[in-house]
């Protein structure tokens, strides 16, 4: 009987919390229809079809919708990851640009024959590498000094990013081009595309494996037990053996591996070199993305897919129906609002029931 | 060599101090809440909202430009009130509601922009606040420089930096803030209203964080332009944890200093 009834509560805790995700998204969707029709008198439904139709309207645009939402997916999973042990990894933005600089590097410097699926492998393990120590330097100074990890973080996030710009204004700068940007990491390095033409490569699939490790890793293995043991409750966690400092250096050192490959697959799936400033707030949507999908790797999937849609869409949504581009901006913002505020939910529902 | 002396002269002092005023009152807004125990990851899209509203009080509905401050103020106030709400009636993760408010605040100024003026990014140009000069003061051999040629808000921003020093360190009312920061539950005991004092502060900050991003845009220069802040919200994240234990002035002059150092570059 009480096997029966805990299993209910699970079912019925994540079905509340498709409730919540849903009800954030129509209720933005809400509103930045009104904020369309105050604004412009533009026709909200005109607006959306055009969206829609831009992100999955053809062969091309789905590829180009699952390019865009590839490295949502990375860095969302990343802030999942460390939201589980109730670590907040706001410094994703940094580690993808130091995971991306490091795997440029190391591509360079691989030049000359090598196979490549070695140059690719060792590329990405150093990337991955840069940002574990990042996020773990990051976790260190949480677990010994008790710092707030989200200031360190967005302290390293300047760090990096600066860091890596000057690398490509100078040492790492291709003397061929104006831009500031590395040279070109060449063609037979980067990873396949699955649609030619488009910008969609198998880094898909290695974030969906990825998805699938790490629903394994939490939900199945002792030290995924662990992990959530110190997110739900620290304190209990400590008394039950399990070793706080050592937990949240680890997790934050996966965190900032997985938002490594962020920046790795956007060089070696893109554009082949590391250009400046190439990630337009990757870090800060990955939050939106992790809370969105309630951080369950189904549910980042799910929702990287949206914003991907999202992003994909704009461009069509400005061109037919005159909306502004960042109206998609807007509408992100409005999700994450919502989404956050659980007890909106439950408010709502309250007033229903009466 | 020259440079150096350059560096340490009258003129340098002045431009950094005018440089830091919208760090100053930003960081003021976000001690101010976070002294009463909300995080405010918002800063950024506070002050561009103040940006755009003051460019917007000053061309597109009227033209004076001192509207457009109020209207920045109101508008950072607004936002401090979503946050507020947010974070205390719906009991929101407060770095996600900060965050969310940024990215909110970045696509709608961009909206505001289109509509208004039909531009991408861009505003028309605004009439600034005029500077001013005091005329007895400005005779003084070395600070005159202080008093001549300054912007308004230079003297608004040294005249609140000391009126929330007062506040927050010499009244009852700053002592039960910087209690509810600490200890929630025993002020609460202590019959202190909680809810109201946090609310206060957010708007409060979402006001000066507003009064910041007016400067940015009618006094620096006179436009909006698109992401105008440019990443001075997260710089500040660091100078308000470390007024926590010390006194406000500190805290000014570390953003002082900060951009004592900016202006090393230059």
């Amino acid at each position: 009987m009480e096997k029966q009834t805990v299993k209910k509560q699970k079912v019925f805790l994540s079905l509340e919390q498709l409730y919540l995700s849903i009800f954030a998204i129509i209720l933005s969707l809400l509103i930045t229809a009104l904020i369309m029709l105050v604004s412009g008198g533009e026709n909200p439904i005109n607006a959306f079809q055009a969206l829609l139709a831009g992100a999955l309207g053809s062969k091309t645009a789905i590829a180009t919708t699952l390019g865009k939402t590839v490295p949502l997916l990375f860095v969302g999973m990343a802030c999942a990851f460390s939201n589980k042990a109730g670590l907040f990894n706001i410094g994703c933005e940094g580690q993808l640009y130091i995971g991306a600089l490091t795997a440029t590097a190391t591509a360079l410097a691989m030049q000359g024959g090598l196979p490549r699926f070695l140059v690719i492998l060792v590329s990405f393990l150093t990337g991955m590498m840069s940002g574990a120590l990042v996020g773990g330097f990051n976790g260190l100074l949480k677990a010994k000094l008790n710092i707030n990890e989200v200031l360190v973080a967005i302290m390293l996030n300047y760090i990096m990013k600066f860091f890596a710009s000057y690398c490509v204004h100078g040492p790492m700068k291709d003397p061929k081009s104006k831009v500031m940007q590395s040279p070109s990491i060449g063609q037979e390095y980067m990873l396949t595309k699955i649609l030619p033409k488009s910008q969609l490569t198998t880094a898909l699939i290695l974030g969906l494996i990825l998805a699938a490790l790490l629903y394994v890793f939490i939900n199945k293995t002792g030290a995924g037990f662990a992990l959530r043991a110190v997110g739900e409750n620290g304190s209990a966690a400590q008394a039950a053996g399990i070793s706080m400092v050592k937990t949240v250096i680890i997790t934050m050192a996966a965190s900032g591996a997985i938002a490594a490959l962020t920046g790795v697959t956007e060089v070696f799936g893109k554009t082949g070199k590391f250009v400046d400033g190439f990630s337009p707030g990757y870090g800060f949507t990955g939050i939106a993305v992790a809370v969105l999908g309630n951080n369950h790797p189904v549910g980042v999937i799910l929702s990287a897919l949206l914003f991907g849609i999202l992003e994909s869409g704009a461009m069509t949504m400005s061109y037919v129906a005159g909306v502004s581009t960042s109206m998609i901006k807007v509408m992100q913002g409005l999700v994450i609002l919502f989404v956050a505020t659980p007890e909106l939910v439950a408010f709502m529902k309250r007033r229903r029931a009466k | 060599m020259e440079n150096l002396a350059h560096l340490f002269s009258m003129d340098m002092v002045m431009v950094t101090l005018r440089m830091a005023i919208p760090l100053i009152l930003a960081s003021i807004g976000s001690v101010i809440c976070e002294r009463s125990g909300i995080i405010n990851l918002g800063i950024e899209g506070m002050m561009l909202m103040g940006a755009i509203g003051a460019v917007m009080g000053g061309t597109a509905f009227t033209s004076v430009p001192w509207l457009g401050v109020a209207l920045a103020i109101i508008m950072g106030g607004l936002f401090g009130l979503l946050h507020a709400v947010l974070c205390i009636k719906y009991h929101t993760n407060q770095a996600v509601s900060g965050v969310g408010i940024n990215i909110f605040a970045s696509g709608l100024t961009l909206v505001l922009c289109k509509v208004i003026w039909n531009k991408e990014g861009l505003s028309e140009e605004v009439a600034q606040i005029p500077t001013i000069t005091i005329p007895g003061l400005s005779k003084i051999p070395v600070l005159g420089a202080l008093f001549t040629n300054q912007s308004p808000y230079l003297y608004i921003t040294l005249f609140i930096v000391f009126i929330s020093w007062y506040i927050m360190f010499k009244t009852k009312a700053g002592l039960r803030l910087r209690t509810i920061g600490d200890h929630p539950k025993a002020a609460a005991t202590a019959g202190v209203n909680v809810k109201k004092y946090r609310y206060v502060s957010v708007i409060l900050c979402g006001m000066l964080c507003g009064l910041a991003g007016s400067y940015l845009s009618i006094v620096q220069s006179n436009l909006f332009v698109k992401e105008m802040v440019a990443g001075r919200g997260d710089i500040l994240r660091w100078q308000q944890r470390s007024s926590e234990d010390g006194i406000l002035w500190d805290h000014s002059l570390q953003v002082f200093c900060l951009h004592f150092h900016r202006q090393l570059e230059l």
